[in-house]
């Protein structure tokens, strides 16, 4: 009785692990000729698609005229919205814009890697002899905590506190005891140096609890975490904020973090956008770019994406 | 009939050297990414490169010690380790050794899916959850590493196991032997799976920068915020110049450093447990 208790078992328990095995080993390739079979249509399918993507490149090169825009994240939308628009128009351009930083929109300028480049804060002047600069629009930068937090406004001075971790506790701002999580930006975006000076200090010497990188993250950061502060620009507030994101701006000094705070230049944290090329003549598509930008069209696209524009030059 | 043999056989030989071509891509393309690292170091100094065993990451006041960087590496992996042993090793014990066929099957279904997730979906999904601390990126890791952990072990497991649990049973072991005895027979390849596992945990950039802060931290905390190798070359690289840049390339060769020492280590103790079963 036992005996055949024991080989029931046995045989439930490993039955369909042998037959895993007797599968596997009848899936195996069983000769050499089939293995270079699949091989074979593998070369061959990929030889074909090669051809494929460098006929297609070469029509690329021959018909199609581009224009290359790296540098800030800040004005993108700005410059994607402009980009389709004169795509549009002109069937044979391609515009890229590629976010990665002021400070790599100026290198890559100097170093010839693009056509323009975007830049999110003032030019330093070692950069304004490289450099030919264009400015395009005007962004505030604002300062945002979760929805959820009661602070409604702030004084230069308490900024300056909590930033410097002077003040780390929310407690004495709005009565919640509750440590601040203090988001900064990571060298080399405009945003982190528009905000550093206007507090008077150097990026380095605040000593955030979060680093991020671009400024979608640092909304996704203040936005997952209830005790966060950070600063960003105004217009990317604005849309996170029409999606429903739970952040919001605070006021500074008393005055309200609108987009028409920035355009009558009450909003303490403002600064310029700007396009950046390496010689005041410029490659034809960007002079386009520059001109349209400037435009009455262009003044609306840069208004849509709530920024303040200048005033058309002509 | 002669013919088509000959035509076969200068087939076959075409074949064969195409497919020696695209098999010698792969390793000639690592030794060009790491003749082209170590090209972009040689722009460091001797001083340059002993500074870089300093205890301050601060790029933007030259200071370029890469020590905060290993530890937030290192203990975000290690962090990561029991959740992966904790939950990993059982769900790789019941789909190697006791699932039947059907269930099997659609648990592999379920971890290749999982495998398959961008990380950026896991980086996100921890930050909405958890947070930002050292702890969410050990979890983010943990999420990253696990499905293709257990898949591995379960793979190990089932071609060891049978042979066990047929000689346990038939001693009238009951399952706490069995699973003893399952493990300790593949001890070695289970633990060399982790490691393969943690190697590319140390290698994970995306999910690391929405959840690990991006602060460089010399002690870690496990609330507080920690800086890898990998995140501080996605942040970076764009804006840094010069000798910053050199520096960054200097990161990217230790990153591969550290990734192929514990994928090595990993499959030596991996080849261990099978030629100690055959």
């Amino acid at each position: 009785m036992n005996d055949i208790n024991v080989d029931h078992t046995e045989n439930h328990i490993s039955s369909p692990v042998i037959e895993c095995v007797q599968l596997a080993n009848a899936r195996k390739w069983t000769s050499v000729t089939q293995i270079y079979q699949f091989i074979g249509k593998f070369c061959l399918f990929h030889s074909a698609l090669a051809l494929v993507l460098n006929l297609s490149a070469c029509g690329d090169s021959s018909q199609r005229e581009q224009l290359v825009i790296t540098g800030a994240s800040t004005p993108v939308p700005i410059l994607m919205h402009a980009a389709d628009v004169m795509e549009s128009r002109n069937p044979n351009l391609r515009v890229h814009v590629q976010p990665g930083g002021s400070s790599k929109g100026i290198r890559d300028t100097i170093e010839g890697h693009n056509d323009l480049g975007a830049v999110a804060r003032e030019l330093s002047p070692a950069e304004r002899e490289q450099v030919h600069s264009i400015p395009i629009a005007r962004d505030g930068v604002v300062i945002v905590t979760h929805a959820s937090n009661s602070l409604t406004s702030l004084t230069k001075n308490e900024l300056f506190a909590i930033y410097m971790g002077e003040i780390d506790n929310w407690r004495t701002l709005t009565g919640a005891d509750r440590a601040i999580t203090l988001v900064h930006k990571a060298a080399g975006h405009g945003t982190r140096a528009v905000f550093s000076q206007y507090l008077g200090v150097k990026g380095s010497q605040i000593k955030p609890h979060v680093v991020a990188g671009n400024n979608t993250q640092v909304i996704k950061t203040i936005a997952a975490s209830a005790n966060s502060v950070g600063y960003v620009s105004l217009a990317d507030v604005i849309a996170a904020v029409e999606i429903g994101t739970p952040i919001k701006a605070i006021e500074l000094e008393g005055v309200a973090p609108t987009l028409a705070n920035v355009a009558n230049g009450s909003w303490p944290i403002a600064r310029t956008l700007y396009l950046v090329s390496k010689q005041a003549t410029i490659q034809s598509w960007a002079e386009a770019m520059v001109e349209f930008l400037r435009s009455e069209e262009g003044s609306r696209i840069i208004e849509g994406a709530n920024y303040v524009p200048l005033k058309p030059t002509h | 009939m002669y013919r088509l043999n000959r035509l076969t056989k200068a087939l076959t030989r075409i074949l064969e050297l195409a497919s020696m071509f695209f098999g010698t891509m792969v390793p000639l393309s690592v030794i060009a990414l790491v003749t082209y690292l170590l090209w972009r170091s040689t722009a460091l100094s001797l001083q340059d490169l002993s500074g870089l065993l300093g205890l301050v990451w601060t790029p933007t006041e030259a200071k370029y010690g890469l020590v905060p960087l290993v530890v937030g590496t290192v203990s975000s992996g290690f962090a990561a380790v029991p959740l992966v042993l904790g939950l990993g090793l059982p769900a790789a014990l019941y789909m190697g050794v006791f699932a039947d066929r059907g269930k099997r099957s659609v648990l592999r279904m379920v971890m290749g899916t999982l495998a398959g997730l961008p990380s950026v979906v896991i980086g996100l999904f921890v930050l909405g959850s958890l947070g930002i601390s050292l702890l969410s990126a050990a979890l983010a890791i943990f999420m990253l590493v696990t499905p293709q952990y257990v898949l591995s072990v379960s793979g190990l497991l089932q071609q060891t196991a049978p042979t066990v649990v047929l000689a346990a049973r038939a001693l009238g072991l009951g399952d706490l032997a069995v699973i003893r005895l399952v493990i300790s027979e593949t001890l070695s390849g289970v633990l060399g799976t982790l490691l393969v596992a943690l190697g590319r945990g140390f290698g994970e950039a995306v999910a690391l920068t929405f959840v690990a802060g991006n602060v460089a931290t010399l002690i870690p905390e496990w609330l507080g915020p920690i800086r890898t190798l990998t995140t501080t070359i996605a942040l970076e690289l764009d804006f840094a110049a010069d000798k910053h840049y050199a520096v960054l390339h200097v990161v990217a060769l230790l990153v591969m450093v550290l990734i192929a020492t514990t994928i090595a280590l990993g499959r030596w103790l991996i080849s261990r447990s099978k030629s100690h079963d055959s």
